[in-house]
């Protein structure tokens, strides 16, 4: 009869529809282990502050089980502030541990889901291991904030007051005072990528001066330029920025079946196509972005010299634009081979060697993994790739995968001319990195 | 068709559906870790969970019947007419509950303890299946409502 009403118990309390921690803990009131029960009911509910109710009726000097539900809910959840709570001790857990368990297999991205996203982004940055895209580690204030756009000194209307009347030419720029305001925005300057796309323009104007000395310009043109150089240093769409798990993510449908009937245990070959999948989608951003670099790149010499189309401004513009290249090197470099990069490989010939190459690089990586546990992912990255490129031939043997030398002979696509077996090196290898560690959370 | 819409026929076949299904999907879905972890709870934990699987099915139709009927004799004593019409939502109110607690367990619910996994695997994904087998079984026969009428 009992086992009967618990049986009814549990199953009205299914069309509840709410969350099972709420029902496990409103049970663990009455059954005889109230404190595995609090637990069990804390870490579904991912909620520290269940944990609290834990009693350690068992133990005197520490509480474990009471330790033990802020490391599961931080191992889960990738939220290091539920670590807060951890008094550790005797027999216990410490809150080290808790913090290893918080940070393995996670990124700060997982603090978007989690109760208060700033405390866990605040956890992250304070273990020094950043706060992610989008916001910066405040040391003064000990918080992740987003970056504020300071005024700077050539936006001030009293300096640059006094500059305008000054800047006549290219060759006047270092004497009308605009250096020195430069110089100012570069010193207060903490974004990396504006630092880095203000030094580089800096050092366009001053190669500018010496060979455009007599070209003319206003302080205006000057500061579109400056924004020009800035922008293609923004990172906003970088492949580094992107996400290999909203490449990979499926559909509601797959979803729910993976849910109901389970997933297919990854194997070595679906691994490789997804690393390839994520290879593709990063090579169609990066055309995106070549496009825009190519534009950016028409639009400094157009601010300067102008729109006009005889051969005395081409001329000029070509001067423009290659003293923008050698100085700013990639930020406005078209290497224009991404579409050759993503034809090559999807040639269904072809792509058993692409897949051949995904494979070595997981196979290599989880090798290195367990030889150095201790390594970064940066490291083993590295290492990766070194150990892949070093060896081609020396692959596993009877793998299943076709060999893939020849594709790392080839060396990159801009070097490959009409060869189909190459690969974009700016991109294959940093999709390898994502969706290996997308891999590794997944599992 | 719209006689059978309109009469008792469609509620009982529409809940067998929902017991069927859940039972159905009980014994020949493919197993999950949940599945797996019922035995780590004893054996007192495999007979109470085993007696409710087989009783799932069976407690959520009769539920689903009884809601049904509620609605039904609240439609008749407001005397509303449009019975071929209101069959079928007042149906999918009826399975309701079922399809929004089984979505809630498999789609939303973490997995992060042994007694979620094994909520979610042995009993949220039968009542999931059954529920949208009932449900897609209500709409599909509601087509026949778009039939045109013989005058």
């Amino acid at each position: 009869m009992r086992r009967f009403a618990l049986i009814a118990a549990v199953a009205a309390t299914l069309p509840l529809s709410g969350c099972l921690g709420d029902v496990m803990e409103v049970l663990c009131e009455t059954t005889p282990d109230s404190d595995h029960c609090y637990q069990a009911a804390a870490v579904q509910q991912a909620e520290p502050e269940t944990c609290d109710k834990i009693e350690g009726k068992d133990f005197t000097v520490s509480n474990p089980p009471r330790d033990k539900c802020f490391l599961q809910i931080a191992q889960n959840t990738g939220d290091p502030s539920a670590c807060d709570g951890v008094e550790g001790g005797f027999m216990s857990y410490s809150k080290e541990e808790c913090l290893e368990g918080a940070f393995r297999n996670h990124s700060v991205e997982d603090c978007a889901s989690a109760d208060d996203p700033a405390k866990c982004r605040n956890a992250w940055g304070a273990a020094g291991k950043g706060c992610g895209d989008g916001w910066t580690w405040d040391r003064q204030k000990g918080v992740c904030d987003v970056p504020k756009d300071e005024p700077t000194e050539t936006e001030n209307p009293f300096e640059n007051d006094k500059v305008k009347e000054d800047l006549k030419s290219i060759g006047d720029v270092g004497t009308s005072g605009y250096m020195q305001l430069l110089d100012w925005d570069i010193e207060h300057e903490t974004d990396p990528d504006r630092l880095a796309g203000l030094q580089n323009y800096k050092e366009f104007l001053e190669s500018s001066s010496g060979t455009l000395e007599d070209l003319s310009t206003t302080f205006d043109r000057l500061q579109e330029l400056k924004k020009l150089f800035i922008d293609s240093y923004d990172p906003k769409d970088s492949i580094e920025n992107m996400s290999a798990k909203d490449i990979l993510s499926k559909g509601a449908f797959d979803r729910m079946k993976d849910r109901i009937f389970g997933e297919d245990p990854p194997t070595a070959r679906s691994q490789a196509e997804d690393a390839l999948t994520v290879y593709e989608k990063m090579l169609e951003q990066q055309k995106d972005n070549d496009f825009m670099q190519q534009g950016r790149l028409g639009r400094v010499s157009e601010t300067l010299i102008g729109q006009a189309k005889d051969k005395v401004t081409g001329d000029l513009k070509e001067s423009v634009e290659d003293i923008a290249k050698t100085v700013a090197g990639d930020a406005f470099a078209v290497v224009g081979i991404v579409d050759h990069a993503l034809s090559s490989f999807q040639e269904a010939a072809q792509k058993e060697m692409f897949v051949g190459l995904a494979a070595a690089y997981n196979r290599q990586r989880d090798s290195l993994v367990q030889a150095h546990p201790d390594w970064s992912a940066e490291q083993l990255h590295a290492a990766t790739v070194a150990g892949v490129k070093a060896n081609p031939y020396e692959d596993v043997p009877n793998a299943g995968f076709v060999k893939f030398g020849n594709i790392l002979e080839n060396g990159d696509c801009k070097d490959a001319g009409s060869n189909p077996l190459c690969i974009d090196n700016r991109v294959f290898w940093t999709a390898m990195d994502k969706t290996y560690v997308f891999a590794q959370k997944s599992r | 068709m719209r006689r059978f819409l309109a009469s008792a026929w469609f509620p009982v076949i529409a809940c067998l559906t929902l017991l069927l299904g859940t039972l159905g999907a009980t014994l020949w879905l493919p197993p999950m870790p949940g599945n797996e972890a019922i035995s780590a709870g004893g054996p007192e934990m495999e007979k109470v969970v085993t007696i409710g699987t087989w009783v799932l099915g069976p407690v959520a139709a009769l539920v689903s019947f009884c809601i049904i009927a509620v609605f039904n004799g609240i439609r008749r004593l407001l005397r509303v007419r449009q019975v071929g019409l209101l069959h079928p939502i007042v149906i999918v109110v009826g399975l309701g509950p079922w399809l929004a607690a089984g979505w809630q367990l498999v789609m939303v619910e973490p997995r992060f303890t042994p007694a979620a996994l094994v909520i979610i695997d042995v009993f949220g994904r039968p009542l999931l299946v059954g529920s949208l087998l009932a449900a897609a079984l209500t709409l599909i026969l509601s087509l026949g409502l778009l039939l045109p009428t013989k005058r």
